[in-house]
């Protein structure tokens, strides 16, 4: 199963998915999602990836891993 | 009952609408807060389980953690919502903060991702202004050192022209 949480005002919005055939609509969600949040300037990085590795950007939606979290674009405060 | 409805009719109700003091119908609803109080607990939560050891350590006991970024060094996350992210080597802070809002535990992992993942775009833009002269302040206590000037009350500034004793022959008028 692998997770996609995007950060928001309720702390984080998850979505879970899978490569199995039974999860194809969650799935095509997932991927509109990420792909809808990276064009909007949000940025994805894979955390939790074990056995030490550490943290890494990601934009390609097929690459990604167990945990996944979405940053929403950031603007200079 | 004429006399009361003439007076309701003039305007007398809308008045005493008025009359609720402003902080009252500013004051977030009791349910807001509730949400946000449990955003906070979901986004510490998040945070707690992606920091690396040392900083869950750190954070745990000081609330506020290091980040290593890559060429550029030691950074502090300290929990406060502008210009937080503080360079140990130059003394200035950074804000860099999420367009959409988001709980303050969420704002520090944001802000972790981004300085070790893609500190360009951090950088980018981020605004930055000048925190502490450097090494006045030895480098362990800065965090500390800022967010106790940042708690204390701001004092009104006085000119020491309004203070001296000492009569001023050539003040300009």
């Amino acid at each position: 199963m692998k997770i996609l949480r995007i950060l928001d005002s309720s702390g984080d919005r998850v979505i879970a998915f899978d490569d199995s055939a039974a999860a194809t609509a969650a799935r095509a969600q997932a991927r509109a999602l990420f792909q809808r949040m990276l064009a909007t300037g949000s940025t994805a990085f894979k955390v939790n990836r074990g056995d030490g590795k550490p943290d890494e950007k990601v934009t390609d939606f097929t690459a990604l891993e167990n945990e996944t979290v979405i940053v929403p674009r950031i603007v200079g405060g | 009952m004429q006399f009361l409805t003439w007076l309701l009719g003039r305007g007398f109700g809308r008045e005493r609408q008025r009359s609720i003091p402003v902080h009252e119908s500013t004051r977030p609803a009791p349910g807001l807060l509730e949400a946000r109080a449990a955003a906070e607990v979901r986004a510490r939560r998040l945070l707690l389980r992606l920091l690396d050891p040392a900083q869950r350590l750190e954070f745990e006991r000081y609330g506020y953690f290091a980040v290593r970024v890559p060429g550029r060094g030691k950074f502090w996350i300290l929990p406060s919502r502008v210009f937080n992210v503080l360079h140990s080597a130059t003394g200035h802070s950074y804000c860099g903060t999420p367009q959409t809002e988001i709980p303050l535990s969420d704002l520090m992992l944001a802000q972790k991702l981004l300085l070790e993942n893609n500190p360009e775009l951090f950088f980018a833009v981020a605004n930055h202004r000048l925190e502490l002269v450097p090494g006045s302040t030895p480098e362990h206590s800065l965090p500390e050192r800022v967010m106790r000037a940042r708690r204390s009350p701001s004092r009104t500034r006085t000119r020491w022209s309004e203070v001296s004793m000492i009569p001023q022959v050539n003040r300009p008028r």
